[in-house]
């Protein structure tokens, strides 16, 4: 396992204190989750329950969906992306994400 | 003998792994879109607020991705991590959004990666082992939008050169290349920064 580049860390800790900053001066806005079921219900009720996609007219959205996942991807399926909270302490024992693709490159580039 | 009534009930909804839960979701249990919405819409929100600028934007980009994520489940192979397919769509529905309102361009860019795009990186390591907060902010001001955003996938969220590469829909070398120009802008505007 290929630690993180000491680039990747020394710019991590500012980045998910910006990420930090950014939640305690922004609440999140109480009516959203009001009007994200809302709109869930209106779909539900329009759809006969049928599934269906939102959006789905949009061909690129739509594209891109189904490119998001590729099974020979393994770098997306490692379980070392996150999407946490940012905390006050950066994580530095999560794997390398270039690891699983060009680790090596990456530590030149970027170490 | 009374049948137990948790017997067939889930665990707390809170302890559901992701995969359990869009499993659930997808089985026809939509009650549970409401611990999808715990986990992830403020973090679609504050993703949303970070590339849009605009508090009432953001909401609005929130709510379209959040119905967008829900209503695409079934699309969700499994293959990635929930977070990554979210995050995906989160930053594919922003994107488009800043490129149709022009605040976003990408100018093509020669795809290899040659070592004169890596700049002085002893220099830049130096420099941004002392950036401070309030630094970066003001850095991140001077940014243009694309820049900012290839900088939070990387070092906000971890995201690897592929993952960026896969989402903004550019090739790896590209990727690698344009970063490393951002973080040397970034070392580069620090060092002014001190004398400001």
């Amino acid at each position: 396992m290929s630690k993180k580049s000491k680039m990747q860390l020394l710019l991590e800790a500012p980045f998910r204190q910006l990420a930090k900053d950014r939640r305690e001066n922004n609440e999140l806005p109480a009516e959203l989750r009001r009007d994200i079921f809302r709109t869930l219900d209106m779909i539900d009720l329009s759809e006969d329950g049928e599934g269906s996609s939102f959006d789905e007219s949009d061909e690129t959205t739509k594209d891109f969906m189904e490119s998001i996942e590729n099974p020979d991807d393994e770098a997306t399926a490692d379980g070392t992306y996150y999407m946490e909270e940012p905390t006050d302490e950066p994580t530095f024992d999560i794997k390398e994400m270039d690891d699983s693709i060009d680790g090596s490159e990456a530590e030149s580039y970027d170490s | 003998m009374p049948s137990n009534p948790f017997r067939n009930s889930l665990p707390p909804t809170s302890s559901l792994s992701d995969a359990e839960l869009v499993e659930e979701i997808r089985s026809g249990n939509r009650e549970l879109l409401n611990e999808l919405y715990n986990r992830y819409a403020s973090k679609i929100y504050y993703k949303s607020l970070a590339m849009v600028k605009d508090a009432s934007q953001a909401q609005d980009m929130a709510h379209d991705i959040f119905v967008k994520v829900a209503t695409n489940l079934h699309k969700y192979k499994g293959t990635a991590d929930l977070s990554f397919w979210i995050y995906a769509i989160t930053y594919n529905h922003c994107l488009s959004y800043l490129l149709k309102a022009k605040r976003l361009r990408f100018d093509p860019i020669k795809e290899a990666f040659s070592h004169a795009d890596e700049g002085d990186l002893e220099l830049t390591e130096k420099v941004v082992r002392d950036l401070q907060l309030t630094q970066l902010k003001k850095f991140i001001k001077k940014l243009k939008p694309n820049e900012e955003i290839i900088l939070l996938m990387r070092y906000q969220e971890g995201m690897s050169i592929k993952q960026i590469a896969s989402i903004l829909q550019i090739g790896e070398s590209a990727a690698k290349m344009r970063i490393a120009r951002v973080r040397n802008r970034l070392a580069k505007r620090f060092k002014e920064l001190e004398h400001e």
